[in-house]
């Protein structure tokens, strides 16, 4: 539908099927930060905001039918409708609040949980071996080299990884943590 | 980014109070009988979940909203964030009731409201991107250059602010030993000053560099 950083012009709301939204990492992954379905809407942040640009990508999952309004209308809407404009704000104000949970989330998994979600990721990328030292990695997940030493030790034990002197190999990529 | 003290509405309805820094506003569980703007000044929020473990997620400024657990709509009345000064702070305090009729009334407050929200949606999704897809040092360069930009917004530029590593290390989404390494790096850069708990800001384009 539309990539990070794109110039916002208008909303979409959802009537079938389902979209995710995802960011964009440092070297050009794709994350999922959200998934949408029949009565969501996207689009409003770039609309709603005095920066144009896109916060996030959006992609359809499925065949959808959407509903689309363009800037000019939904702003008149927020002007002239008091009651569209009561759930216009209280629907940013919940998805402040779905953000505010997904970053406390990321931020209380452990260094562990951390590292299988990044290593899936990059798997994902580079289809394989993942071509990092374990400097590049502590730095990518973002926890110390003695804490990346430590948890890709017991992977390696555990079996779910195999390492190589400057590459991770992810042992079974599906079998890890949805992510 | 200003507009809600640009609404002389909210003035003559609320109050204007000075608070020194490291004071809380407000408190995780506690009623919300209030909207704050802040007039000047930097202010930390520090959100919870439904477990009640939280942490630092946001940095607020001149112009912006305090206590939008309210705007969620009813039945909310218990604040889901606690809002501690960095900073000395001017606020303007309004009486939720107060609020919610110059809110019916006037059209113009609220779709600045919205446009805070939005601000504050955008703000906290590069957040997560961040968090999800990029390196800690630039976390941490980012955060800092949002601390910079948020003291600016004030003309307060190149002043201290009273942080605990603790929550900037949750700002920064990263274990304190870690930042710890990081801020010794900026130091050594001649970015930043710290001391404990305080941290100032001397030249927030070398923070650029790592961005």
């Amino acid at each position: 539908m539309f990539r990070q950083g794109d110039i916002g012009d208008g909303v979409y709301f959802i009537e079938r099927g389902h979209a995710i939204v995802s960011g964009e990492g440092a070297l050009g992954e794709q994350f999922t930060l959200a998934v949408l379905g029949p009565r969501d809407y996207f689009g409003d942040i770039a609309v709603l905001s005095s920066d144009r640009r896109r916060s996030a990508g959006v992609e359809t999952l499925d065949e959808c039918l959407m509903f689309f309004v363009a800037q000019e209308h939904f702003l008149d809407l927020r002007d002239n409708y008091p009651e569209l404009r009561q759930a216009m704000a209280e629907s940013m104000a919940r998805t402040c609040r779905r953000l505010v949970d997904r970053i406390l989330d990321a931020n209380h998994q452990d260094a562990r949980g951390r590292l299988i979600l990044q290593l899936g990721r990059l798997h994902d990328l580079f289809q394989g071996p993942i071509p990092f030292t374990q400097e590049d990695l502590a730095h990518y997940v973002g926890v110390s080299r003695v804490t990346i030493n430590h948890v890709l030790g017991d992977l390696a034990d555990d079996g779910l990884v195999e390492l190589g002197r400057r590459s991770v190999t992810l042992v079974d990529p599906d079998s890890q943590v949805p992510r | 980014m200003t507009a809600l003290l640009e609404q002389s509405n909210l003035s003559d309805v609320g109050r204007f109070r000075l608070v020194s820094p490291n004071h809380e506003i407000f408190r995780l569980g506690d009623p919300v009988d209030s909207i704050a703007v802040i007039v000047k000044g930097v202010v930390l929020v520090r959100s919870g979940t439904a477990e009640g473990d939280g942490g630092a997620v946001d940095v607020r400024a001149r112009g912006d909203v305090l206590g939008d657990s309210a705007l969620l709509g009813p039945p909310v009345l218990l604040h889901l964030d606690t809002a501690v000064t960095l900073t000395e702070c001017e606020i303007l305090q309004v009486p939720l009731s107060a609020f919610e009729e110059l809110r019916r009334t006037n059209p113009a407050l609220g779709a600045d409201i919205i446009g805070q929200l939005t601000d504050q949606a955008r703000r906290l999704s590069s957040s997560l991107i961040d968090l999800l897809g990029r390196p800690v040092r630039v976390r941490a360069a980012r955060r800092l250059r949002l601390l910079a930009d948020a003291l600016e917004r004030s003309g307060m530029a190149g002043r201290e602010l009273v942080i605990t590593q603790r929550d900037l290390a949750e700002l920064v989404g990263t274990t304190r030993s870690t930042l710890n390494s990081q801020l010794g790096t900026f130091q050594d850069e001649r970015a930043l000053t710290t001391a404990r708990g305080r941290i100032v800001i001397n030249d927030p384009e070398v923070l650029d560099r790592y961005t």
